[in-house]
């Protein structure tokens, strides 16, 4: 049909043991269950959720820094999941990361030329120079000045680090980057700029992006696609436009009501209305996640049936696909 | 700012929040000054550096040495702040003002549990019988929403979740039913759902009581939900002061305005953001001119050289000689 | 409406290194410095002793034994910390003292810092396996001993001597090393930047010396130099109880056992080692803590 997908997932899941005792049977965290997707290259898909959904976990095994309880991680074709460390460090120059905290994603003790020319020294057989040279124009594209090359990561401001950070992630031309809620840790003027970074590098070099992040108004602006998740599994998943004109899931619905915004501040009223339609009670434990849909205890049209069954994650038209067996009677 | 029979809250004039030796001082925050009637609600907004807490943590009198701190006038509901002694002070806050903080996991005394903090706090100001002061606990937790009780009364911290912590901090807050609430990034470290519920259960309350509340953000959505006043501060100086409605239809000063064009959401369907290049001046790199000229899309010669002062604009405050939309100052 | 004054722009220059930045924060202890300024002292007195030392240590002048501390000379010499039952100078001894109190701390340091640095990563990189298991409980059986009893324990296996003593010294404080290591490593295995260099593809060696070990070095080093010190008491200790230095090998541990008896009527032959070993340890104690205090600050940024 069309261009091979650079990353896919076939019923992704990965648990944690949990050891609860010396005599108690072995708990287990249900981070992941049964995620499924796909992305093709130099589009963004982004991963929307709140804390304990699981999207840092995807991202981990994504970049093969774990690996999973079972399902498959695919990259640019070959089986990451399965693979032998040969193969696997043939991939590792497909898939790198960027992090969340610019404040512990650089070695302290690195000057940031270092930090660069890391990946090269260890993949590649280029000599000092070369590496240096390579270094330096990465950091030009990044917007720092050459000046920054031979200093120390505590030099920098928290926006400059994240520069340095997507530059290491770019130095050996991967296909895909996993950006962990790149510019959650910034300040908002801050954030517009590195944004804008990440699209015009993703223009520049045709990389793809999966982008996590748990505000909505940036997805809006820079995916292709979202995926959104809750206690680990896919809740909805559609292309941008569909997912923010016409959401089907009611956690979807949810986080889309609680995003403050400026240009549709409502007043108090509207504001507790909101809040109380939206959504009640906390967060499962992962522990015991609760039967059938995990959403229900939370969900505010949760039927009886909702216990019994896991909502399978069914196609609305398209590729717009949600996992709720009430979805077409909500209004 | 007052209405003509009541003096505002809380009133300050030209706060400046100093650190480091005499001759090398920088400051934090500077000539600040702004004014919160009773049962108002008013948002301090600003990025990282701007001076939003040191500027509450001053109004407290939470500085400790070596920062120093001085003002014209600091008064809460017509007292003068700064000739008050450490006692009556203390007396006030936890009491009158209340205070909330952004991380719920270490503003919590993690060994004891909830009942625990919250009859101390009640003791403190209202003293009562241990029976009294516990069932005072139980109604505050009611008060907040949390969900059963009962139970969490008995909580540690390290068991309660992020939004759970918060709530058990606004109970510790209200207690003693304070006249002025002051939030520093509440809502900050929560989830976008939870946050949503906060939001409401922080105005719920300010209306019961009648609570007036300083709500510090770097969120502008936030502050557009709830504030009625707004105050944008950069590199520790208010840099504009609005109605809630005027600021976001109409901002006067370029930081304003170019914070909001930043916003994703005012970029739909552009492929970029519009961004401000630059960043916020260190402490030891501040220009002669005004704090933003290096980075101010319109800045002019004038700007450069001399450091604007807070002009009227309509119904606002901009500090700028060039305000967006109106004459510029002399 | 007056503008105000303008602060002066001062653009930060190139950052100071951090080496620069730590003599910076290290400087303003004054007991610290102290500390190193006494070490250099006794570095100088180490390296230099044949040319400082007025006498040789060995030289026993038999018709002035146990002769008082005194600038007057006797029989043509000056003994200014006087002399010892068999007439050596002390002051001769004490000199060339340090130079073995400072060999061995840095050989009892340096051997029990590069194995227990080495079986740190080992058991924080592994950890939850067999390799950390073994380590970690050799390490809480040793920790178990008395310190000194298991010195002791060593020396007797071996045999007496001051190489021997060096050996059961690195041994006594290799657990303490372990430890410390295995905790700040688990500390910065938990940070992005070690995922970041996994990324990249770094493999295990690369990350436990390139990557962590930098990192940890601050605690360590700290803990090096509150080694020094107690690596010279227990050499002291173990030349005390007749199992470290043997005779006529002037380390200040066994001056002071030899010259017990002579507590009450020689008073010199006895302090003086006692002393020197005082101020070696504590200006050893007064650099270390201020080391700490200097570089904790960085490690909290």
């Amino acid at each position: 049909m069309s261009i091979a997908p650079v990353l896919e997932t076939h019923a992704l899941t990965k648990h944690y043991a949990v050891s609860s005792g010396l005599f108690a049977a072995a708990a287990s965290v249900r981070a992941l269950e049964d995620v499924s997707l796909s992305l093709a290259p130099g589009r963004t898909l982004a991963i929307v959720g709140e804390s304990g959904c699981g999207k840092s976990t995807l991202a981990r095994q994504i970049a093969m820094l774990e690996t999973p309880t079972s399902g498959s991680v695919v990259i640019g074709g070959v089986d990451a999941s399965g693979a032998d460390a040969a193969t696997r460090r043939t991939l590792r120059k497909t898939v790198q990361m960027v992090f969340q905290n610019p404040f512990a994603s650089l070695n302290p003790r690195k000057k940031i030329g270092l930090a660069l020319e890391e990946p090269l020294a260890i993949n590649t057989m280029l000599g000092r120079a070369e590496r240096e040279a390579r270094g330096r124009a990465m950091l030009a594209k990044v917007g720092l000045s050459p000046e920054h090359y031979r200093r120390y990561p505590h030099m920098f401001s928290g926006g400059q680090r994240q520069r340095v950070a997507i530059a290491r992630a770019l130095m050996l031309e991967p296909r895909l980057v996993i950006a962990d809620e790149p510019v959650s840790a910034l300040d908002v003027s801050i954030q517009a700029q590195v944004l804008n970074l990440l699209m015009d590098l993703q223009e520049s070099t045709g990389v793809a992006y999966v982008f996590i992040s748990h505000n909505l108004a940036v997805v809006e602006l820079i995916a292709d696609e979202v995926v959104v998740m809750y206690l680990g599994r896919v809740m909805e998943r559609a292309a941008k436009a569909d997912l923010f004109a016409a959401p089907r899931h009611p956690y979807t619905r949810a986080l889309l009501a609680s995003t403050p915004r400026v240009d549709a501040a409502r007043g108090e009223a509207a504001l507790a209305r909101a809040a109380r339609s939206a959504l009640s009670g906390e967060l499962p434990s992962p522990l015991a996640p609760p039967s059938g849909c995990v959403f229900r205890t939370r969900c505010p049209y949760a039927i009886d049936r909702c216990a019994e069954v896991v909502p399978p994650l069914e196609p609305a038209g398209g590729s717009h696909a949600a996992a709720c067996i009430r979805q077409n009677e909500i209004g | 700012m007052s209405t003509a029979t009541s003096p505002p809250l809380l009133e300050v004039e030209r706060l400046t929040v100093e650190f480091g030796a005499p001759g090398a001082a920088c400051s934090a925050a500077s000539d600040v000054s702004f004014s919160v009637d009773a049962g108002e609600v008013v948002g301090i907004v600003g990025e990282s550096g701007s001076g939003k807490s040191v500027t509450a943590l001053a109004v407290l009198g939470l500085i400790d040495a070596p920062g120093r701190v001085r003002a014209e006038r600091l008064a809460f509901a017509g007292r003068d702040l700064q000739s008050m002694s450490e006692r009556e002070r203390r007396a006030l806050l936890g009491g009158e003002i209340a205070m909330i903080f952004q991380d719920p996991m270490t503003s919590l005394n993690p060994s004891f549990t909830v009942a625990f903090q919250l009859m101390e706090t009640i003791g403190l100001h209202e003293g009562g019988s241990r029976a009294a002061r516990r069932a005072r606990a139980l109604q505050l937790l009611k008060d907040v929403e949390i969900p059963d009780p009962e139970r969490r009364l008995e909580a540690f911290p390290h068991q309660l979740s992020g939004g759970m912590s918060q709530r058990v901090m606004l109970a510790m807050a209200i207690a003693c039913n304070p006249r002025l609430l002051i939030a520093d990034e509440p809502t900050t470290a929560l989830d976008v759902t939870v946050q949503a519920q906060m939001l409401a259960l922080l105005l719920r309350l300010q209306r019961e009581r009648g609570m007036a509340l300083v709500l510090i953000t770097h969120d502008l959505g936030v502050v557009a939900e709830v504030a009625q006043r707004v105050l944008v501060m950069y590199a520790g100086q208010v840099v504009e002061s609005a109605a809630a409605a005027d600021l976001f239809a109409r901002p006067r000063h370029p930081y304003t305005e170019a914070l909001l064009a930043s916003l994703p959401e005012r970029n739909a369907g552009r492929r970029r953001l519009a961004s401000l290049a630059g960043v916020v001046p260190g402490a030891f790199d501040r220009p002669a001119g005004c704090l933003l000229s290096p980075r101010c899309p319109h800045v002019r010669e004038r700007c450069r050289e001399t450091r604007p002062p807070l002009f009227e604009v309509g119904a606002s405050l901009a500090r700028c000689f060039f305000p967006i939309g109106a004459e510029p100052r002399p | 409406m007056s503008a105000m004054p303008p602060i002066a722009a001062t653009l930060p220059a190139a950052p100071p290194s951090p080496a620069r930045e730590l003599w910076r924060d290290f400087r303003r202890n004054r007991g610290a410095v102290i500390g190193l300024a006494v070490l250099g002292l006794l570095v100088f007195c180490a390296l230099f002793a044949n040319m400082v030392s007025p006498y040789d240590p060995s030289e026993q002048f038999r018709d002035a034994t146990l002769r008082p501390p005194s600038l007057t000379p006797v029989g043509g010499h000056v003994f200014v910390l006087g002399t010892d039952p068999v007439g050596r100078d002390v002051l001769s001894r004490l000199i060339h003292g340090t130079r073995l109190s400072l060999v061995i701390g840095l050989v009892s340091v340096g051997l029990s810092l590069s194995f227990g640095v080495l079986l740190g990563l080992v058991a924080g990189f592994y950890r939850g396996r067999l390799p950390e298991y073994v380590v970690m409980r050799l390490m809480d059986v040793m920790l178990a001993l008395p310190s000194l009893l298991l010195a002791v324990a060593v020396v007797a296996v071996l045999g007496p001597g001051l190489a021997n003593a060096m050996f059961a010294i690195a041994i006594v404080m290799l657990p303490h090393f372990v430890r410390l290591t295995r905790g700040a490593v688990l500390g910065e295995l938990a940070k992005d930047y070690v995922q970041a260099s996994r990324l990249a593809g770094a493999g295990t060696v690369r990350l436990m010396f390139d990557t962590v070990l930098p990192n940890c070095a601050a605690p360590l080093i700290v803990q090096a130099t509150l080694g020094f010190s107690s690596a010279i008491l227990d050499a002291a200790a173990l030349g005390f109880l007749g199992l470290g230095a043997q005779p006529p090998t002037p380390e200040w541990g066994s001056m002071l056992a030899s010259a017990l008896e002579f507590i009450q009527s020689a008073w010199w032959v006895v302090t003086l080692p006692g002393l020197a070993i005082l101020i070696t340890v504590l200006a050893f104690n007064l650099t270390g803590d201020g080391l700490r205090d200097a570089l904790d600050p960085k490690l909290k940024t």
